[in-house]
């Protein structure tokens, strides 16, 4: 029989992020975006919705981008997560969409910005020559209320074009 | 916005969870990708007792195409249908043509956003049975067959029993959606599918798929199936529709008589995402462009 893990009891849980490993122990029902907040203290990885509509809280799952809010901790278990805090070099140095989002003002108050972030270093990772179309559609997966998205366009297409990322 | 409680499981076999479905009937939810039950649970519109995740189960994610149907395991994810590819008998695999091959990623596109469809399964949606989802109406439509397991059995539900109502089928608690069966339409069919939603990756206010088969001799209709979804609390076929369209040779004008046949024969019911009259319109129109787009022409 495979084994049960009671609702109201934590259980070991290993999360490997950004390199490191983080051994935490979680309740079922703790969702990573709250682990990785309160457990691994990685607050970059923000929480807007926590329904799977803002993508605020998207990191990337073995390289794909996902909602944080809609996968429990247990679910990650041996799994590659990336999250905003490890795209700055350790000399911290920016990522290039870091750099590209400062110089083309892809974002105002911030609070979207760690989400689009790891959207578009996903995108662009699995589909370096991805079509202006097809970028739009693919940044239409999160919600931005400050800018309107004209220059969060801009600034992943300046790095598409550049290939950096 | 937070789950309620739950024990949580996750077995690596189709046994070891077909015997956790058995010992803890409707108490234990299936969590498949997650990214409709997570959103409900965490507004605790449910609130299962036990989560038994099939993240770990090996086998359930296959495509394979023999005897002119296509299996869909049910852990393939959405994205993987936006560029379908089965596994040939010798180990290689190859990219599903014909034109089922053309519907499933044109269908694809439609659903949720790319986060969504990196984690989403097709059997997922299909089990959820929202009434507006894609894969519920392209199931309804080509009368697809659900393979649920259950310990020491296994039956094929049809479409048209499968769907009892909104998110709610006829697998039993202690069955396991594994598969569906899809008819690989042949060269003979022509297929559309259009949706109409207020934002891109919501779910359809209403959405339409057509398919008709021609005769190849005279090139007229000789079988077609007209499904909607977002107008009942199940996705729903039309058989108005479907009878005014067989005999006839493809064209605007009968295209515009099925789609006003499809408008009169639904009865649906408004909401904030639209009024009645308003879903009947889009009926109307998702109809007719989901046959222009079957017959090549442009909406």
């Amino acid at each position: 029989m495979t084994e049960i893990s009671a609702a109201d009891v934590a259980v070991p849980v290993v999360l490997r992020v950004n390199g490191d490993e983080y051994r935490i122990t979680a309740e079922p029902r703790r969702t990573l975006a709250d682990a990785l907040r309160d457990d691994c203290g990685l607050t970059g990885t923000h929480l807007g919705c926590e329904h799977g509509v803002c993508g605020a809280c998207t990191v990337l799952l073995d390289g794909e981008p996902v909602r944080s809010c809609l996968l429990f901790a247990v679910q990650a278990q041996d799994a590659g997560i990336r999250t905003v805090e490890g795209l700055a070099a350790a000399d911290g140095t920016l990522h290039p969409l870091q750099e590209a989002f400062w110089r083309h003002h892809g974002l105002q108050c911030g609070f979207c910005t760690p989400g689009f972030l790891m959207l578009s270093a996903g995108m662009l990772e699995s589909c370096p020559d991805i079509g202006d179309d097809e970028l739009r559609e693919a940044l239409s997966s999160n919600l931005c209320r400050c800018t309107g998205y004209q220059t969060i366009v801009e600034a992943v297409q300046s790095v598409r074009d550049a290939g950096e990322a | 916005m937070k789950p309620a409680r739950f024990a949580y499981t996750a077995p690596d076999t189709v046994e070891g969870t077909l015997d956790a479905l058995d010992r803890f009937g409707d108490e234990a939810k299936v969590l498949s990708g997650g990214q409709s039950l997570v959103p409900m649970m965490n507004f605790r519109l449910a609130r299962p007792e036990v989560i038994v995740d099939i993240g770990r189960v090996g086998g359930l994610d296959g495509m394979s195409a023999a005897n002119g149907t296509l299996t869909v395991g049910a852990r393939v994810i959405h994205a993987r249908l936006e560029a379908p590819a089965v596994i040939k008998p010798d180990g290689r695999s190859e990219s599903l043509g014909g034109v089922l091959g053309s519907l499933l990623p044109a269908v694809a596109r439609y659903v949720g956003h790319l986060p969504i469809r990196v984690r989403g399964t097709f059997g997922g949606s299909i089990a959820h049975a929202d009434p507006a989802a894609e894969w519920c109406i392209l199931a309804r439509t080509l009368d697809a067959e659900m393979v649920a397991l259950r310990r020491g059995g296994e039956r094929a539900i049809p479409a048209a029993d499968f769907f009892e109502t909104v998110f709610t089928t006829a697998l039993a608690p202690e069955e396991l959606l594994v598969a569906v069966r899809l008819p690989i339409l042949g060269d003979d069919w022509r297929a559309g599918f259009c949706e109409f939603s207020r934002r891109a990756g919501d779910f359809a206010v209403v959405a339409a798929m057509t398919a008709v088969r021609l005769e190849p001799a005279t090139g007229a209709i000789a079988e077609a199936r007209v499904g909607v979804g977002g107008v009942a609390g199940v996705p729903v076929r039309l058989g108005g529709a479907e009878a005014t369209l067989v005999g006839e040779t493809p064209g605007a004008e009968l295209h515009a008589a099925a789609a006003e046949m499809a408008a009169g024969e639904v009865d649906p019911v408004g909401d904030l995402h639209g009024s009645a009259a308003y879903r009947r319109d889009l009926v109307r129109a998702m109809v007719a462009r989901a046959l222009a787009q079957g017959a090549g022409a442009s909406g």
